[in-house]
């Protein structure tokens, strides 16, 4: 080795001229690549480098070919994963039972750069799938892309049919289809989900937003046996039988709409929700339709006098009023600058506070709401939640339309439920409240403890007002307007609500919002039912009154008979021992 | 014995290859076995979710009342139907009818036992002929 290198030297110096010492450098360049020693290599790292350089440079150059134009040639099951439905959680009811799952289907797909005669591909494919426009599959089949969809969720015999075609180019590839197999009945809680099964309302919504999007777009393969089910507070016997007898009310009172809802009152839960018309949920072809809105998060109306149990509850829990106290109806009006409040069932002499519920009396309340004062009243109803939207696991939700100015004569109307229209189960959480013992609960759609609701509970008025309103809701059942849902054994209480339609800005006197809530058992209440009919009409029995009592309060009435067997209540004989001490002791107007 | 040595070697080297070739192989079948079974036991599961739905389909409250109002001769329990243990009657007294028929019937008298034919041929109950 040393020879050479001292050949080289020589040579080195020797190259200063001739042709025979020139080819020598040539020669000796070779030699230098491979000599071995170290301080006369630099040639050969230079080819190092020059290698390595060149296939970095390869890489980096395939690198942003394959960043900057996306290549179509990327495999089949990438283009297909991004495309197929994802797995989504089953929807279980309070007890277990199926109100949403997945079953796994066949899509068919076409990958156009392989199909090698586009008309004959697309002639055979409608006649196998006769409802596919064939127009539109060629234009499909015509554009360059690697990846498009024939038609989504086939049957197995169409399968079969299109694999015998033997179309090249044509392929199969499993996926996620959401089936609801309770059809309407619940349709406004579960929602739907879209042919890619992404969440499009209700509680399929929901879901979604709690991150199960993000999971897929992330790229995990989701499964469905790694998803939790999803439980509700739903009960699925009982909102088939709520629904069951408002179609059947819809029907009897020729009314445009219905809605009813049953909740737990300790615990916020929403044992049933329904808005008629409602949609199926695996075919929700009119589910966007304006009629088919959930009535009970969406839709915002004037409660009627339904809001006169908030604002006798407001002036006995401020102290300006107690139980006994009487206020005048003389005159059977009351005059607000040009406006005129008129009485609708008037007495005309001085009632006590059971009474102003019992005869549903404006005056009353409106001189209850004015001894509060604006500022108090506006106060209590934000406490109440009937100022602000409220929202749910129900993506759909509304504002309430609150006055824009609120002076006297708004709470004066306010007071007995117009005025101020909210959301139905705003005021649902609002009786609610009233009832339960002073506790404002926020509506929920999945199942809870006790404990947990009161968490989140917020104390609103104190015990002893509850109880006074669990009284005279109670008297209301017994002698006054509720006395159509009054099921022997249950002790309902309860409270009517008819409130005029407004129609171009003024109040229709033929068209009527009737609303009933319902409580039982009113000594300590479990429930709270509330049933609403939108333009009910007067029927024969009714003798052609299209009141809320005649409506929405038979109906109450029968969906407590069916309903409280399948929820645990049990018919009492005789009315307990003493179910309001308090107004008792008080000796309150009835009850004695 | 360089050589015996090496011939041990070589055979210790050719047995393992067999034996790691045989358990590759095996793995490989089974590893194939465990692929079938999971997407066998994947399709149960698929067939199972299939079922439930048809099971909640048929089972949909709304198809089971159609159903139990068109077969059934069974109404929605009242109120009123319901009573409580107080007001269920208590039983009367302990009434032999049996025996008070046969009472009346004149056919009261105890019938007579294998023991007592020997000295009476009579078998038939209360003596008759």
């Amino acid at each position: 080795m040393s020879d050479a290198a001292d050949q080289h030297v020589a040579a080195g110096v020797g190259s200063a001229g001739g042709t025979r010492t020139r080819r020598w450098l040539r020669t000796d360049w070779l030699r230098d690549v491979f000599r071995m020693s170290g301080e006369k290599s630099e040639p050969r790292v230079g080819l190092v480098i020059l290698g390595f350089s060149g296939l970095f440079l390869a890489i980096v150059g395939r690198l942003i070919m394959l960043g900057a134009f996306p290549s179509e040639q990327v495999g089949l099951r990438r283009a297909t994963s991004t495309a197929i439905s994802a797995a989504r959680p089953d929807i279980l009811d309070r007890n277990g039972v199926q109100l949403a799952t997945d079953i796994r289907t066949v899509s068919v797909f076409a990958e156009p750069r392989n199909i090698l005669d586009k008309d004959e591909a697309t002639e055979l494919l409608t006649a196998v799938l006769p409802d596919l426009n064939a127009k539109e599959l060629r234009d499909k089949l015509g554009t360059k892309k690697g990846f498009v969809w024939v038609k989504r969720e086939i049957t197995p015999r169409q399968q079969a049919e299109v694999h015998r075609l033997g179309i090249p180019g044509v392929g199969f590839v499993p996926e996620n289809k959401r089936v609801y197999p309770n059809g309407n009945v619940a349709a406004h809680v579960l929602g739907f989900a879209n042919v890619d099964n992404i969440g499009i309302a209700g509680i399929e919504k929901y879901i979604d937003s709690q991150g199960l999007q993000d999971l897929n777009g992330a790229g995990f393969a989701v499964q469905a046996s790694d998803l939790k089910p999803v439980q509700l507070s739903i009960d699925m016997r009982v909102q088939h039988l709520l629904r069951d007898e408002l179609v059947k009310g819809l029907e009897k009172y020729r009314a445009i709409a219905a809605a009813g809802a049953i909740m737990d009152v300790n615990t916020g839960e929403m044992i049933a929700l329904v808005s008629l018309p409602d949609f199926d949920p695996g075919n929700p072809v009119d589910a966007l339709e304006k009629d088919r809105i959930n009535r009970m998060n969406v839709g915002v109306y004037e409660m009627g006098s339904t809001f006169k149990a908030l604002t006798i509850a407001m002036a006995l829990d401020a102290g300006k009023a107690n139980i006994n106290s009487s206020y005048s109806t003389a005159g059977g009006m009351m005059r607000f600058g040009r406006q005129v409040i008129k009485e609708y069932h008037g007495t005309g002499r001085t009632l006590t506070v059971p009474e102003v519920f019992l005869h549903s009396s404006n005056m009353g309340s409106i001189k209850m709401a004015l001894s509060v004062g604006v500022e108090g009243h506006k106060a209590f109803l934000r406490k109440m939640m009937q100022l602000d939207r409220m929202t749910t696991e129900l993506p759909e939700s509304a504002a309430p339309i609150v006055p824009q100015r609120w002076g006297e004569i708004n709470t004066a109307t306010i007071a007995f439920g117009h005025g101020l229209a909210v959301a139905p189960i705003q005021a649902l959480a609002a009786v609610g409240a009233l009832v339960n013992g002073g506790y404002l609960i926020k509506p929920t759609f999945l199942k809870r403890t006790e404990e947990e609701a009161r968490k989140e509970a917020i104390r609103v008025i104190k015990p002893e007002t509850s109880e006074a309103m669990r009284f005279i809701m109670r008297l209301n059942g017994e002698k006054g307007s509720a006395r159509k849902a009054d099921v022997a054994g249950y002790f309902v209480g309860g409270k009517t609500g008819t409130a005029e339609k407004v129609i171009n800005g003024r109040y229709a006197k033929n068209k009527n919002f009737t609303t009933f809530t319902a409580i039982a058992p009113s000594d300590k209440p479990r429930y709270l039912f509330l049933a609403i009919y939108d333009e009910p009409k007067g029927y024969a029995e009714s003798g052609g009154y299209s009141t809320a009592a005649w409506n929405a309060g038979v109906t109450t009435g029968k969906v407590i008979e069916r309903a409280a067997p399948i929820l645990g209540m049990a018919p009492r004989f005789e009315p307990p021992p003493s179910p309001f001490p308090l107004m008792a002791r008080l000796g309150a107007w009835g009850s004695r | 014995m360089i050589k015996l040595l090496h011939i041990v070697a070589i055979g210790a080297l050719v047995s393992s290859a067999l034996y790691a070739y045989s358990i590759k192989y095996e793995t490989t079948l089974q590893a194939e076995q465990l692929q079938k079974l999971k997407a066998k036991a994947q399709r149960e599961r698929e067939a199972i979710a299939v079922l439930k739905a048809e099971w909640q389909f048929l089972n949909r409250p709304e198809r089971l009342q159609a159903l139990a109002e068109r077969h059934l001769e069974l109404q929605p329990l009242t109120t009123t139907q319901i009573v409580r243990l107080s007001d269920v009657p208590n039983r009367g007294p302990k009434v032999d009818s049996i025996g008070r028929k046969l009472e009346d019937l004149g056919l009261g008298v105890p019938t007579e036992t294998p023991k007592d034919r020997k000295s009476n041929a009579v078998t038939t109950p209360g003596g008759r002929p």
